[in-house]
């Protein structure tokens, strides 16, 4: 049973327009959201549309399921995404997942929606080549409809509670897998303390995403100075209301990922080299700490294809990366 | 807006540039009609102003602030 | 003819029902104390300062009552809430950039 305001249309093409019209999309074409395609979300997880999945305070906003449910449709979601979706709405909402912070600065963050365990490969999630861009339905919708629950659910609207002065593409749909088939190292929802059988999102608010490039080093060492050196010359201010529990995320490319294998660096071995290294004093403006209160606030994730000697830094907006387990 | 409601008579000081985003915080409060007093170009957005351009706009703002946090008795 | 039934996506109207009254102003600020709430961002501190100084030419202030949240993202801590409430006369702050 909804309880959500009903619109009748004659057509598809009639619908869509009308949802442009009040605002409703993210500027590309939605799927209609019917009753019975959001009954049928609801069901697959378990939900009543009642279910409250998180709240935003300082908007007076509070998120249902049905209204998830409703922008997961409209975002192209196939029903067994939707419990993947939920999972990151509710960390997103989180109250240190700072959703009106990270979605109404100016600097415009972005929202990573990070996916681990089986549920990867039961939904197609790509963690391989190209797994940040589009061709790929599941990391495309999943990552949309978070983006549709903020601008819908969350009032999260350019030139109203959304501040960005450019904004970003990353905003239309930023979801990708760990490959946690790349190596032995513990996947992420593993170090945050669940079951590898588990399947999980972590959301991570970005201030912005750099490109470490490094084709020259042949081994661990040397790509980890390149990580510290490209984070420091962006810094890590911190804040007081996350502690000493803020995160980076670095997302370590194939060729990179190479080295640390052949050399049997585990990921803590790689936090425990960056993070005194990050936390140095800064020595010039563009040698600046990165202020991580612990090792495990370094979150290490593989992905991405072969070919391109690189890694890519997800640097924090005003929250902590939270995860949530997929129910 | 809090502090308003908390029975203590406040002010913000708001970019133009600014001034949509900060009516729509005071929309989803409850509070359209709340008041702004606004900075408007060629001074720059609060975040970024200079120290000297600080010392300018509070000897320019305090006659207005004074206007905006007192009424007639 | 088809009909199709979309949901509304939304948390529903952007205006509350509940409209707060506005407190009401002073006479003046002579014997007054303004709290000065700083959010952290830039040289929002040194701003506040400034027009404390400069209000205090124009009234007869008590000493300001100075509050620096320790995040942008967070209302002040319950203490300084408590003390803005408690002993300001009237409260100054800034809003984002």
């Amino acid at each position: 049973m909804t309880t959500a305001a009903q619109h009748a249309y004659d057509s598809y093409e009639a619908l869509v327009e009308d949802y442009f019209e009040k605002g409703w999309t993210d500027g590309l074409p939605i799927m209609p959201p019917t009753p019975e395609k959001v009954a049928a979300f609801l069901e697959r997880a378990g939900l009543s549309g009642g279910e409250v999945l998180g709240t935003v305070p300082t908007r007076e906003v509070t998120c249902t399921a049905q209204q998830a449910a409703a922008n997961a449709v409209m975002a192209g979601c196939l029903p067994e995404y939707f419990p993947t979706v939920v999972a990151a709405v509710r960390a997103h909402l989180q109250p240190k997942g700072n959703c009106h912070s990270t979605t109404g600065t100016l600097s415009g963050a972005a929202q990573a929606v990070i996916i681990n365990g089986p549920v990867r490969n039961e939904l197609g999630v790509a963690s391989g080549a190209g797994c940040f861009g589009p061709g790929f339905r599941a990391n495309a919708t999943i990552g949309r409809a978070l983006r549709l629950v903020i601008r819908n659910v969350c009032r999260g609207i350019p030139g109203f509670l959304d501040r960005a002065s450019y904004s970003t593409p990353a905003r239309y749909s930023f979801c990708f897998g760990e490959n946690e088939e790349a190596s032995d190292w513990a996947p992420l929802h593993v170090q945050r303390g669940l079951a590898p059988e588990q399947s999980a999102v972590t959301v991570h608010s970005l201030m912005k995403m750099v490109e470490a490039t490094d084709f020259t080093s042949r081994d661990a060492v040397g790509v980890c100075d390149t990580l510290v050196t490209n984070i420091r010359a962006n810094g890590i201010a911190g804040d007081a209301w996350l502690g000493e529990d803020g995160n980076v995320v670095i997302v370590v490319g194939h060729e990179h990922h190479r080295f640390f294998n052949e050399e049997g660096w585990s990921k803590a071995d790689i936090q425990q080299y960056l993070w005194p290294r990050l936390n140095a004093p800064a020595t010039s403006a563009t040698d600046r700490m990165a202020r991580i209160g612990k090792p495990e606030g370094i979150l290490i994730v593989a992905a991405g294809g072969a070919g391109m000697g690189a890694s890519w830094l997800l640097l924090p907006h005003l929250a902590l990366a939270i995860t949530e387990p997929v129910s | 807006m809090e502090l308003e409601w908390a029975g203590v008579p406040s002010i913000a000081i708001v970019h133009e540039e600014m001034r949509g985003s900060a009516q729509a915080v005071a929309r989803v409060s409850g509070c359209p009609d709340y008041e702004f007093l606004t900075v408007d170009y060629p001074w720059v957005p609060i975040a970024i102003w200079s120290k000297e351009e600080c010392l300018d706009l509070a000897e320019i703002m305090a006659p207005k602030v004074l206007a905006a946090l007192t009424g007639p008795s | 003819m088809t009909t199709l039934i979309g949901l509304d996506p939304t948390s529903g109207p952007f205006d509350r029902t509940d409209d707060h009254d506005f407190s009401p102003r002073p006479a003046s600020l002579d014997g007054a104390v303004v709290a000065l709430v700083a959010n952290g961002l830039g040289e929002g501190e040194i701003f506040l300062d400034a027009l404390y100084d400069e209000l205090n030419k124009l009234s007869d202030l008590q000493a300001p009552l100075k509050v620096v949240k320790s995040s942008v993202s967070i209302p002040p801590d319950p203490g300084d809430w408590s003390r803005l409430t408690e002993e300001a006369t009237v409260a100054i702050t800034g809003f984002g950039g």
